[in-house]
């Protein structure tokens, strides 16, 4: 009791005689505009541990500091290029502690370089990007060029190339200056060569492949294709170096960064086809930020899908099912085998969608894609209940990568780099009886059975049609024949030359397809209503192509992803494993005179979603669209005091060169409204004009 | 599949785009209807569908606590020691009772509907329904001997199943849309009959009927234009090229759609602009913004010439796999919350007896948990649903209830999946028959109800 007593005495009086301090950490600190830095105090001497973080000098020149000592850099360099935080302890206001922080330039990131063909000789070329300081300069091949700084989001930089580079492809990157000097981890190539040749393609042709090929024409792309042709184009885009996702160590917590650059890639990708076979590949291995929504989880997935948009499927199907953010989204890391103390069992959740979603499907197939019937003609059924059970067995003991310097646990904490790892003792070592019947050994090791489980799945015969179809509605069209899908199943089957899965040789005869080819040469004079190589636009293509065929500048700190938002497809957002839309989706039939046509892109085209793709392209061409998306309507303004020639070029940027004259005349009426020759009226003349094609039906449904 | 040459392409009616701003309501979205039934109401009634995408477990919706009456074998101890870390104590239940003196718990989460069961009475609980195609015993059902629901476990097909209410598959409309087409030509106006909150679903979409859809939040309408003789121009354009055929089919199915958007905004338009607001405040979650919609849309239901109604709005997230208790409780909060909201609005607007709201799932889930450093459960069959509305004979407890036993009377495999004991043929015909769908309709509607003999559940 007494010494209770004396004890709150001395309590009372504490911070009189107390010899309170504050520590911080980091210190000395040190962080690059474009990120953050998180502090931390430590008060001792007292029981009240708040303190307030304070900044100097003052002022947003200085960034921001939070409440909670997150400290984020201003968008521009002070001078000097340090500020001052300190933690004050708020029991005692005179007592604190500052740090010195010394501020970096940002980590640059590059986007695209222009034009992306250099002729032999000196050349000019423009970069994009996002974090160039003053005094940052572009590298070629390891050589660095005499460099301009021009903004934050643009360089330009000499280039000097030779007769015998002809043909090489030059990579190029920025490094920033010191202080906190940096090169862009990403990588954009120049071609040197004449920009133009021959052409062995005519322009109508490369723009329709384009849009299969890519996120629609561009005017260098086109150029380039016609030049080059449709074969050696994808050899070039099999070899293009990869349009990386941003390093989620200089982006926040927030995806937006990453989503940007899905637009900044589309837009100005070099590996346009990596680009398109991976959003593709996406949609069928699905996952959503809507669970995995930081860049640390959703980053490195999206490096899969790049890596091995062209690799074997045996590859992808085994990187994307031992990736710990797939495995976080389906419930493959921490898996446990059954127990009897708890009365639980193995998670079935991947082991259903890897076979109904992503490889096989619920009915036995055709390799032309046509269900395979049963004497009662009823579909057969690829598994039932128990293999589900029994794979999901299979992909039990596997856990979160383990840490650098951490030891393996059964269940390792949250962690994103590299693939999943086996806990043994936490795998399901009975035997599982697989898909026809295929019995995997007691006893196996979770990286046996994985292996033994990924082959038997891999060599079931639905992979070829069932991927074949899919990919042919992402890439060409929503009906293909089933000869087309056969053609497609086959070269998945087999390339050739005996492989099986070689993903470079399916995309190839998915694209050069002669049904993919259609309408290369006139919108479907005798073709069926059903035109098989066509298809909706699905709402972030729609923004991608626009700005492709508009030459549009796009960079980091675009606001593009909300656009496609309005329209039902926020990117990397779909709302579960059954992606935006689903491959067997039907047009409803009141809208196609009852002939009954799958349009999976047409899930999200309710009527007040058509509606807002109008508002969202009326958005695009008058709207303003923030920094990070500039639009130069001159090479159309230029040409509307001949109202013809400005249709003309609308329909060779967005329309294949090939415009009926219906459309022709509808865009002929919105100009000829528009009175007057000033600079203002050409422009709205241009917008006017540019607003009825590419909000139209015709653009909108590839065909 | 035989395809028609685009010669013989019917062309997509837009017979009223050149009237965009000054439509009358009548004969805009007329179209043939076979199914369209003879004797129409003259009052109004509205049925709104919330569909828990994920498939919501039922068996922590409704928890048994004591229970003699409807099914002695279950107690809160076989749940809580089958359950495992998944029970939910009794001490957070929303206690409810049935009229057979039974105790059953809803989910923590579920307070203002056990509210409204409990004070009000305008809500029942259906507990077990699911897909059927007929009445399906566990040893039919092991051994194969009676039609089966095409592709069990299949969050897509399953989805399907309860939209279209044809368990064997392949359904292409759905039960919703064909109560719609029977009913549309009882509206005075031509608008159309359903309207989805929640974008295209089959649930909405009829053989002769399509829905109209509101997105909350959405601009309503063209952006862009004004009175200039450019803007006019500009639009002309614009539709011009609604009606341009240039043979390709999606092509003309795009057109028709936005030519149908166009129209449906213009009306909803004209007919919002002259309503006063409600004064109930929704809460500011998906669900809460999607059905304050649909109050504002039955507030104008005079102005829109409409006596049926039909509504279509979603949630999901109800796949728990994984981190079930927080995740399912983070969903039901925003049901329960956004539901009672809705049911003081139809209070405010006077339709609360005009007016039922139920509950549509993928599937239940399975009764033993799933292991994983959080429990979760996997894909099951049979599950509860709510129904709410002042119509709504509530406070009490229809169907029967399963056994909550592992490899017991109702599972359907081992791991506690139940085989349902009501169809949803019977829930939705329960609901049509009280819109006003004939009796002799209710067959098309609903081509499985013929299978199944014993009397729906009367909760309306």
């Amino acid at each position: 009791m007494g010494i209770r007593l004396i004890l709150a005495s001395l309590c009372a009086f504490w911070p009189a005689y107390a010899q309170i301090a504050v520590t911080v950490s980091p210190s000395p600190a040190a962080v690059h505009l474009g990120t953050f830095l998180q502090f931390s105090a430590n008060v001792s001497g007292t029981s009240s541990r708040g303190v307030t973080w304070s900044l100097a000098p003052s002022g947003t020149a200085s960034g921001t500091i939070s409440p909670g000592g997150r400290y984020t850099p201003p968008a521009v360099m002070p001078v000097p290029n340090t500020v001052t935080v300190t933690a004050t302890s708020t029991a005692s206001p005179t007592t604190s502690t500052s740090v010195t922080v010394t501020l970096l330039n940002p980590y640059p990131e590059l986007a695209s370089a222009s034009p992306a063909n250099i002729p032999v000789g000196v050349s000019t070329i423009t970069l994009n990007g996002s974090g160039f300081a003053p005094g940052a300069h572009a590298i070629a091949g390891g050589t660095p060029l005499a460099t301009t700084f021009v903004s934050s989001t643009r360089l330009t930089a000499t280039v000097v190339s030779f007769s015998i580079e002809q043909g090489w492809t030059i990579p190029i990157v920025v490094e920033n200056p010191d202080p906190g000097s940096a090169k862009s981890a990403d990588v954009v190539s120049v071609v040197v060569g004449p920009s133009s040749g021959p052409h062995v393609v005519g322009a109508n042709v490369a723009a329709h492949f384009l849009d299969q090929a890519a996120f629609g024409p561009d005017a260098a792309t086109l150029e380039h294709v016609e030049t080059v042709g449709l074969e050696e184009y994808l050899k070039e885009q099999f070899a293009a170096p990869i349009s990386p996702y941003p390093d989620p160590a200089t982006t926040g917590f927030g995806i937006n960064q990453v989503q940007a650059r899905f637009f900044t890639n589309a837009v100005h990708g070099q590996d346009q086809l990596r680009q398109r076979v991976a959003f593709a590949w996406g949609q069928i291995f699905v996952v959503s930020a809507i669970e995995e929504n930081t860049p640390t989880q959703l980053v490195p997935y999206l490096g899969i899908l790049q890596k091995d948009a062209f690799a074997n499927f045996r590859t992808l199907m085994k990187d994307v099912t031992l990736s710990p953010t797939m495995g976080e989204y389906l419930d493959m890391r921490n898996n446990d085998k059954a127990d009897p103390t708890r009365d639980t069992r193995a998670n079935e959740n991947y082991a259903r969608e890897l076979m109904q979603l992503f490889t096989i499907g619920l009915s036995q197939l055709n390799l032309d894609g046509t269900l395979k019937l049963d004497a009662a003609g009823n579909p057969i059924p690829t598994y039932d209940q128990t293999t589900i059970q029994n794979f999901a067995k299979v992909y039990t003991g596997w856990t979160y990568p383990t840490r650098p310097g951490a030891v393996l646990q059964k269940h390792n904490p949250a962690y994103y780099i590299g693939p999943m790892v086996p806990f043994e003792s936490n795998h399901d070592v009975t035997s599982k009886t697989l898909l026809n019947g295929f019995v995997l050994p007691a006893g196996q090791t979770a990286g046996q059975d994985l292996e033994a489980a990924l082959d038997n799945i891999f060599n079931h015969p639905n992979v070829g049609p069932f991927i074949a179809a899919q990919l042919i509605q992402h890439l060409v069209g929503s009906n293909p024949s089933p000869a087309y899908v056969a053609r497609v199943a086959s070269i998945f089957n087999d390339n050739g030359s005996g492989v099986r899965g070689d993903l470079q040789a399916v995309i190839r005869a998915v694209l050069l397809d002669p049904e993919a080819r259609q309408g290369d040469n006139g919108p479907f004079a005798d073709g069926p209503a059903s035109a098989p190589s066509s298809h909706l636009r699905e709402p972030v293509f729609v923004v991608a192509s626009i700005l492709r065929g508009l030459g549009a500048l796009v960079n980091d700190t675009n606001r593009l992803t909300a656009l496609a938002t309005n329209l039902g497809q926020t990117i990397f957002l779909p709302p579960t494993v059954f992606n935006y839309f689903a491959p067997g989706y039907h047009v409803p039939a009141q809208f196609t005179s009852g002939i009954s046509l799958l349009g999976p892109e047409f899930q999200l085209d309710s009527p007040s979603n058509a509606v807002a793709r109008f508002n969202m392209v009326n958005s695009m061409i008058y709207g303003n669209l923030g920094t990070g998306t500039v639009i130069d309507f001159t090479p159309f303004s230029s040409l509307a005091g001949n109202p013809q020639a400005l249709v003309d070029a609308i329909s060779q940027a967005f329309m294949y060169g090939q415009m009926p004259p219906k459309v022709q005349t509808a865009l002929l009426g919105a100009i000829n409204a528009i009175a007057g020759s000033s600079a203002a009226v050409n422009k709205a003349r241009a917008q006017a004009a540019i607003y009825v094609a590419v909000s139209s039906s015709y653009y909108n449904v590839e065909h | 599949m035989l395809i028609p040459s685009r010669r013989k392409f019917l062309r997509i009616s837009c017979r009223s785009l050149g009237t965009l701003g000054a439509a009358s309501l009548m004969n805009r979205f007329s179209q043939v209807n076979a199914l369209a039934q003879s004797s129409c109401p003259a009052d109004y009634k509205a049925l709104v569908c919330i569909f828990l995408f994920g498939g919501n477990d039922g068996n922590n919706t409704v928890v048994p606590v004591s229970t003699p009456g409807s099914n002695p074998a279950n107690s809160y101890s076989k749940y809580a020691q089958v359950r495992g870390g998944l029970a939910l104590p009794t001490a957070g239940l929303n206690m409810i009772g049935n009229s057979k003196g039974d105790q059953y718990g809803l989910h923590p989460s579920l307070t203002e509907l056990a509210s409204l069961y409990n004070n009000n009475r305008h809500v029942a609980v259906l507990v077990n329904v699911g897909t059927l195609v007929t009445p399906l015993t566990q040893a039919q059902y092991k051994n194969q001997q009676a039609k089966i629901p095409s592709n069990l476990f299949s969050h897509l097909d399953q989805q399907t199943e309860w939209q279209t209410s044809l368990a064997q598959g392949s359904g292409a409309t759905g039960w919703g849309g064909r109560v719609a087409d029977a009913i549309q030509s009882c509206n005075i106006s031509d608008f159309p009959t359903i309207i989805s909150v929640g974008g295209n679903n089959l649930f909405a979409t009829g053989a002769q009927t399509s829905p109209a859809t509101v997105t909350a939040g959405q601009v309503l309408g063209l952006q862009g234009f004004n009175t200039s003789a450019a803007s006019a121009a500009r639009l002309a354009a614009l539709q011009s090229l609604l009606t341009f055929d240039n043979g390709v089919s999606l092509v003309q199915a795009s057109n028709g759609i936005a030519s149908s958007g166009l129209n449906q905004a213009t009306v909803l338009n004209q007919a919002l602009s002259g309503a006063g607001g409600l004064t109930t405040v929704f809460p500011n979650t998906s669900l809460g913004q999607q059905l304050s919609q649909v109050a504002k849309i039955i507030n104008v239901r005079s102005a829109l010439g409409m006596r049926r109604q039909i509504f279509f709005a979603y949630l999901g997230g109800f796949d728990t796999h994984d981190l079930e208790l927080n995740d399912q409780g983070t969903g039901l909060a925003q049901v329960s919350q956004a539901m009672k909201a809705f049911y003081d609005a139809t209070v405010e607007m006077g339709t609360a007896d005009q007016v039922v709201t139920f509950t549509e799932s993928d599937f239940g889930r399975t009764l033993q948990p799933s292991g994983g450093s959080t429990l979760g459960t996997d894909h099951a069959w049979g599950s509860h649903h709510f129904v709410m509305g002042g119509a709504v004979k509530g406070g009490d407890i229809y169907g029967t209830f399963p056994t909550l036993e592992l490899s017991g009377p109702d599972d359907a495999n081992n791991r506690g999946v139940w085989i349902p004991t009501t169809s949803l043929d019977q829930y939705g015909a329960s609901l049509a028959k009280w819109f006003g769908v004939d009796s002799s309709k209710l067959g098309e509607v609903f081509p499985n109800l013929a299978n199944f003999t014993t009397a729906p559940p009367a909760f309306l």
